[in-house]
């Protein structure tokens, strides 16, 4: 009785979208139709059904199909076609109780146990978790035993057996919602703790309790089907199970007798799993893996510029450099992704170079492509994501027509990377030694005591003092900046001669930030290496740049030395930027809500999840 | 959309190909024919108890008849004959039983039987909860010489011996008796040696043929396994893929028993019906009229019934003693031939014409029955109220509702049918009721005292009539219990056992 | 980590004793006087009353919930109201069959299931992975009941591969045991091997999408060792799945017993809760928490021997 644990990270989507965006999956149409015929059906049998279910006509018995018997006729002489609809609405009520008990139980308990968390939530996950080890089959019997068979107490036990599913998807979302900010201003501002439940919570578990009810149901009516198996329930009222009982009863001498009955709860079933992950898929966070056809769509939508897009699709940005002397160039590139109505482009058009030993910064808000250009450099797109780029070329050499294989072996030796949030890039479940030390090993073929001396001397290198320590703790028992640094010899222990940076100082303290930037800066100096670094804040770009690019909306503006753009920066964008960092360091967000009112696009994070945030 | 669509073909594809594979079985379950060599018998119960005294009648009998012998057998038409008792006599009142033993028995831990170990035996047996039954009437047993017993009865019992020979007289060790261990190590003188290390309990049992047992004539198997089975569609599988070559069989599978060569076996078992627990109209009055019970006798298809539910496998009858025996008067059989017409105007009579409200209970395994029932009540006005209860529930409950369905055991003797389906109080009878009908209490009374033979079986002759001219019961039809056996394997069916003991099952 | 073991203990003890004592008494609330039920056919109120007598049904239920108690306290769950063997006795043959079957159920669903699911991680979207979404579908759909007699049909009576029906306990024939337990623990495997793959590839797609496995794989190093930092970070939920699936493995046998004929403890319920026999139901709860009890602490254990932060907790 274990129902599908269900991921906990469901992003809050609105209803309408959500219906309209339903209807769009053809698979989920034709399941719902499914169910909607059954459910008519149902409601309809008593005009449908060309007998009555109960009439027994001995001459019908065991009969086959025809002579106005659509189906035949079971073991006591009735007609099955009459039975079946009638027995659609005996399956569809049972699924029902099942389904609003354990509605009625796990809802509540888990939207209280996320919000007020404490005893509450302790109490009502140890009867979740008592519930989900009790031996449901033999309460089940018990109560069948005892209640005189009664349909409704039974289905109603099999609801309370099923709350947990319902209790610990509500629970993570009430959870989640709860450290959101909104609510916390509600409970600021006076609202009762009874209506932020109602207003917030219910709308926030609304996309998942659906989806877990279409599974609950699914499992009910198996279920159900299983106790009849097992002689338990009533005959007086048909019902898909029992009728199944009497097909297998019957199933050697007169299968079909089985046959209708399982169809008819197959197909119901299966319709409901259907529609379940149909729903699963538009509501969580996790996005339709793209198929092979979706991204040789997106690659040829990103070569050839359309017409009317002409302009747009020209290259942004210019080259310094000769190609051959460069230690990164990017020639034209598109970034895009592939969406239910067509393309998305992220990246449009992106021309940049960063000669060895020079500091390329790349500066934009939130959705302006950077981070995506920077995945692209990599060939680390998020899955979906496709890259199209007249060139780009790494240590003077061309690799944008390399095979995956070969441009994978770039990295490390050829490029390294330094990521944004400290905390989740590191492995949680090895130590840091190991993490330095596997790839010194495997990818730089040293020996395990070398590799191990080389981690050392590099934590050494980025500031720690106590790297032996260091190398033997996980993840979890260091700081943020302490972990930023241990990136940072990541990056660099294997002495790439490009190193590219995704805003390596935003997720840490005002004081660290400063130190790792200085750090940056005296490796790169010290390896000699060209050092491309994305950022949103102009004070980063001023402290360690040479040259600055800016970027929107997936072009860039604006491209030049430093001290040019800070003296005279051409576009007006690249200004407010500047403007805003130096006045406060911490209004990014307001800037960037402030951009996201005036151009909607940016809102689309679409490929930028895994990107600046 | 092609997607959906393929998934939804295949998987009625996978349906239908999978039943397809069902049907077409039928050919395979012959090869093991042959095997005769040993025994392998699928019961539909588990054994309740080693223990003789806490063991049921029904289907424990193939599971104690291999490690015990009893006092008294039955022969094939449930008449007593010797056994560990080598003959026995009444005395002129009927009330003192006098038995001759067999000599030279030993149990399997070298106790000797004799007349010491048989009163230990029966008065373990008279004390157990289930044994009991059998001798509510005997008021003592005593010991008159080294191989003779003697019971005393405080009230004439003449389905004593029958009772006994059922399975209520099988001889265990008095010492296992005494040390409490009965019920998990059965320790008996019988003609098989339970053989406890290749066995699994409630899964397999297998037995080892003694060579010196007094009467291994009877017993042509080297080996018997028993495999208790409930569920009939596992048993079918089992005896299908030559796992059993005896089973205790669904006639609902008749048709591909008979495909497989297998032997049919079927004897009347138990009669199907309406069993009248208020005849005096206590708590419903109109079941206290005679036409009413009537009505309902006329109003039911039970050869309908008898054929869409049991597959035929019965006769119609309107009689609750045994089609087989010689109290069973066929000629009766018409007394309440289907008549839906007459039956209302039975009822109008009785006034009834818009039938009456009654409440019956329900349980799973009398569901094939309830459409009928439902249908046929209908027709008369008589408005049912079915309450659905599991079946310990049913026999708890049952007894307190003015009628229900029922499946009632029938007995393989004439007297012990007049003690078990009317002067007793049994879960199914709960109100015998004759006191309140006094032509039935008379013959009951005249029957009781009668010489048995010719002049109690005439008797008892005119009291069956009487009680279907009552409308006493309603019975349908008696259904047989039927087994299958392959080539080679007889199994003789006797009325009273469920499951026929193993002497019943030879070779031929 | 002893304080750890001792908490986890006391919950599991807590478990056990709420849950039988509800049994207890939703047990006998609902069965009522069992001696009817008990004795069947042709019993008489005095010998009803012997029977109460000897059970000990006469007396008050808080009397008599006392003594199962204190005897249940001491490992010792009475005899049975139907045949008065010790129900210890009848359970402990039954739960090596049960065990058995669940056990490798459990093994084939976590191999294959495991496998299958990483192989779909690996390749979303792929000719496996849809595959494998309709799988789950159809046999989601399908009442495991009606696999099972699909099974029995093919393989035990049409190819006689395996027996149809029956058990075979190790200690008389280690050929035979395998070959009596195939099918079931098949039965019950197919749905859970699709359910762990599903669970394994989701788990696994979720891990390969964090930030960390692209910092890996910025380092340079190859996609089987990626794989492999995947797959020590997804093992938890993956545990975690099959903990659950044991569980529920345990209730699901109850049908697959009763079709293949298995004497184990799922078909004892059914048969004990038909007739009312409460102290063998009782013992039968008891042991199924027992077991759950121990397999979440296995769990335990050994997620905190896979994910350090749960270790040092």
């Amino acid at each position: 009785m274990t129902t599908a644990p269900f991921p906990t990270t469901l992003a809050p989507v609105k209803r309408i979208s959500l219906w309209r965006r339903y209807l769009r999956r053809p698979l989920g149409v034709v399941a719902l139709a499914v169910l909607l015929v059954v459910v008519a059906v149902a409601v309809l049998a008593p005009w449908l059904a060309p007998f009555d279910p109960n009439l027994v006509d001995f001459k019908l018995t065991h009969a086959t199909p025809g002579d106005g018997h659509l189906l035949g006729g079971d073991s006591a002489g009735r007609d099955i076609l009459s039975r079946l609809l009638y027995g659609a609405q005996t399956t569809l009520f049972g699924a029902v109780i099942t389904c609003a008990a354990g509605l009625l139980l796990g809802v509540p308990a888990g939207v209280s146990a996320g919000y007020f968390g404490g005893a509450t939530d302790r109490v009502c996950s140890w009867i979740s978790d008592a519930l989900q080890s009790v031996p449901g089959m033999i309460v089940l019997l018990v109560v069948a035993a005892g209640t005189g068979q009664s349909f409704v107490v039974l289905m109603v036990a099999l609801g309370i057996f099923l709350a947990p599913g319902y209790y610990r998807i509500t629970r993570a979302r009430a959870l989640s919602v709860r450290k959101e900010p909104y609510i916390d201003a509600a409970r600021v501002a006076g609202v009762t703790n009874g209506r932020i439940l109602r207003t917030h919570m219910l709308r926030a578990v609304y996309a998942p309790i659906v989806v877990q009810t279409a599974l609950t149901a699914g499992i009910a009516i198996g279920m159900q089907a299983g106790l009849q198996f097992l002689g338990i329930g009533s005959a007086s009222t048909p019902s898909w199970g029992q009728m199944m009982n009497d097909g297998f009863q019957n199933m050697l001498n007169y299968p079909l007798i089985l046959l209708w009955p399982s169809i008819a709860l197959g197909l119901t079933i299966a319709a409901l799993a259907f529609i379940g992950s149909t729903l699963a898929d538009l509501v969580s966070v996790r996005s339709e893996q793209p198929t092979r056809r979706d991204r040789s769509r997106v690659r040829e939508s990103l070569a050839a510029p359309a017409p009317g897009d002409l302009a747009e699709r020209v290259a942004s940005g210019s080259h310094a450099h000769d190609a051959e002397d460069c230690a990164l160039r990017v020639d034209n590139l598109r970034v895009g992704y592939a969406v239910s109505n067509g393309v998305k482009e992220v990246v449009r058009g992106v021309s940049l170079d960063a000669a060895p030993g020079e500091v390329l910064g790349i500066v934009g808000e939130s959705g302006s492509g950077k981070t995506q250009t920077i995945f692209s450099v990599l060939n680390l797109l998020p899955s979906g994501g496709t890259a199209v780029a007249d060139g780009i070329w790494v240590g003077g050499r061309e690799v944008g027509r390399l095979s995956p294989g070969e441009r994978a072996a770039l990295l490390g030796r050829s490029i390294g990377y330094v990521p944004q949030e400290p905390m989740t890039n590191l492995d949680p479940c090895y130590t840091i030694g190991h993490q330095l030390v596997e790839p010194l090993r495997h990818v730089h073929g040293m020996s395990k005591a070398a590799a191990r001396e080389r981690a050392r001397e590099v934590l050494v290198q980025v500031g720690i003092t106590d790297p032996d320590r260091v190398l033997v703790s996980y993840p979890h028992q260091i700081s943020g900046g302490m972990a930023q640094r241990v990136l940072i010899a990541g990056a660099v222990a294997g002495r790439p001669p490009l190193l590219v940076a995704d805003e390596p100082t935003t997720a840490l303290d005002v004081t660290v930030q400063a130190e790792v930037l200085e750090l940056l800066r005296e490796l790169q100096r010290e390896y000699g290496m060209a050092l491309v670094i994305v950022t949103h804040n102009f004070g980063v770009v001023a402290d360690i740049c040479d040259r600055v690019v800016v970027m929107k909306d997936g072009r860039i503006v604006e491209t030049g030395p430093v001290e040019r753009i800070f003296r005279n920066p051409e576009d007006p964008y690249t200004a407010e930027l500047i403007s805003a960092s130096l006045d406060d360091t911490e209004s990014r967000q307001e800037l960037d809500e402030a951009w996201s009112r005036e151009s909607p696009a940016a809102l689309d994070r679409v490929g930028e999840k895994d990107g600046a945030r | 959309m092609t997607r959906t669509r393929t998934a939804l073909v295949a998987i009625a594809a996978a349906a239908a190909l999978a039943l397809a594979g069902c049907t077409g079985s039928g050919g395979g379950g012959t090869t093991a024919a042959g095997d005769t060599g040993e025994l392998k018998a699928g019961v539909f119960l588990d054994v309740t108890s080693w223990d003789p005294a806490s063991a049921d009648i029904g289907f424990d009998g193939p599971y104690l008849s291999a490690v015990y012998d009893p006092l008294v057998a039955l022969d094939k038409d449930g008449k007593p004959v010797p056994a560990l008792a080598s003959s026995w006599e009444w005395s002129t009142d009927r009330l003192t039983l006098t038995a001759k033993l067999r000599q030279g028995v030993t149990f399997e831990d070298g106790q000797k039987f004799d007349a010491t170990a048989a009163v230990a035996n029966l008065e373990h047996l008279k004390a157990g909860v289930r044994s009991g039954q059998a001798y509510l009437n005997v008021a003592g047993v005593s010991a008159k010489d080294a191989d003779t017993v003697e019971i005393k009865l405080s009230k004439r019992d003449d389905a004593l011996l029958y009772q006994m020979g059922l399975g209520r007289s099988w001889m265990a060790s008095p010492a296992a008796i005494k040390s409490g261990a009965l019920a998990s190590d059965p320790v008996g003188s019988g003609p098989y040696k339970y053989d406890k290390a290749s066995s699994t309990p409630q899964s397999q049992y297998v037995f080892t043929k003694k060579q010196d047992h007094w009467d291994t004539g009877t017993y042509p198997f080297p080996t018997v396994r028993l495999f208790p089975i409930t569920d009939q569609t596992a048993s079918f599988n089992a005896m299908l893929s030559g796992q059993l070559n005896v089973q205790f069989a669904n006639a609902a599978n008749l048709p591909k028993a008979k495909e497989n060569g297998w032997n049919i076996a079927s004897k009347a078992a138990s009669w199907v019906g309406v069993q009248f627990a208020d005849r005096t109209g206590a708590q419903v009055k109109a079941l206290g009229d005679q036409r009413v019970r009537q009505a309902i006798s006329y109003a039911f298809d039970a050869a309908g019934i008898l054929k869409a539910v049991a597959n035929d496998s019965g006769t119609v009858t309107n009689q609750v003693w045994s089609v087989d025996g010689a109290v069973y008067d066929k000629s009766m059989n018409d007394k309440y031939k289907t008549d839906v017409a007459k039956a209302k105007q039975l009822l109008a009579e009785a006034g009834y014409p818009d039938g009456f409200s009654v409440k019956m209970p329900m349980s799973p395994i009398f569901q094939a029955w309830q459409p009928a029932a439902n249908q046929t009540f209908g027709e008369l006005g008589i408005k049912v109220e079915w309450q659905d209860m599991a079946m310990p529930d049913y026999q708890k409950n049952a007894p307190t509702f003015p009628m229900f369905l029922a499946v009632i055991a029938l007995a393989g003797n004439d007297m012990a049918t007049l003690t078990d389906q009317v002067t007793t109080s049994q879960w199914y009878n709960p109100n015998p009721s004759v006191d309140a009908f006094p032509e039935v209490k008379a013959l009951v009374e005249q029957a009781e005292q009668a010489e048995p033979g010719p002049q109690q079986t005439e008797l008892l002759k005119q009291l069956n009539k009487k009680l279907v001219d009552l409308a006493w019961f309603d019975v349908w039809y008696q259904a047989d219990n039927t087994y299958f056996s392959v080539k080679g394997i007889t199994v003789t069916p006797v009325t009273g056992m469920m499951f026929p003991t193993l002497r019943f099952i030879q070779r031929g | 980590m002893l304080s750890f073991i001792a908490k986890r203990l006391l919950s599991g003890i807590l478990l056990l004793v709420v849950v039988t004592s509800g049994t207890y008494f939703l047990a006998h609330v609902a069965v009522g006087d069992p001696t009817p039920g008990l004795l069947g056919n042709s019993a008489t109120a005095a010998q009803q009353a012997a029977l109460r007598t000897k059970i000990g049904y006469d007396q008050p239920l808080l009397v008599q919930f006392w003594n199962w108690f204190s005897s249940a306290a001491t490992g010792d769950f009475g005899s049975s109201w139907r045949n008065f063997q010790s129900v210890n006795d009848q359970i402990a043959l039954r739960v090596p069959v049960t065990l058995s079957i669940v056990v490798f159920a459990t093994l084939l669903a976590a191999i294959i299931g495991v496998g299958v699911g990483i192989a779909c991680g690996l390749r979303p979207g792929g000719l496996l992975d849809r595959s494998l979404k309709l799988a789950s579908v159809v046999l989601f759909a399908l009442p495991g009941f009606w696999v099972s007699l699909v099974l029995v049909m093919w393989f035990g009576i049409e190819l006689k591969w395996f027996p149809a029906v029956g058990y075979v306990s190790p200690e008389h024939s280690f050929g035979g045991w395998i070959q009596s337990i195939t099918l079931p623990s098949v039965s019950l495997a197919l749905g859970a091997i699709v359910m762990v793959a599903e669970q394994l590839r989701n788990g696994f797609l979720q891990v390969a999408n964090q930030d960390f496995v692209r910092t890996l794989r910025a380092r340079g190093l190859s996609g089987r060792r990626v794989t492999a930092h995947v797959l020590r970070n997804a093992s938890p939920a993956a545990l975690t799945v099959l903990a659950l699936l044991f569980v529920g493995l345990l209730g699901g046998a109850i049908v697959v017993e009763i079709v293949f004929n298995l004497p184990g403890i799922g078909s004892l319920t059914q048969s004990a809760s038909q007739i009312g026999d409460i102290p063998v139901l009782l013992g039968l709860t008891a042991v199924t928490v027992v077991f759950v009890v121990i397999v979440n602490f296995l769990l335990d254990l050994v997620l905190g021997w896979v994910n350090p932060k749960v270790r040092e907790r």
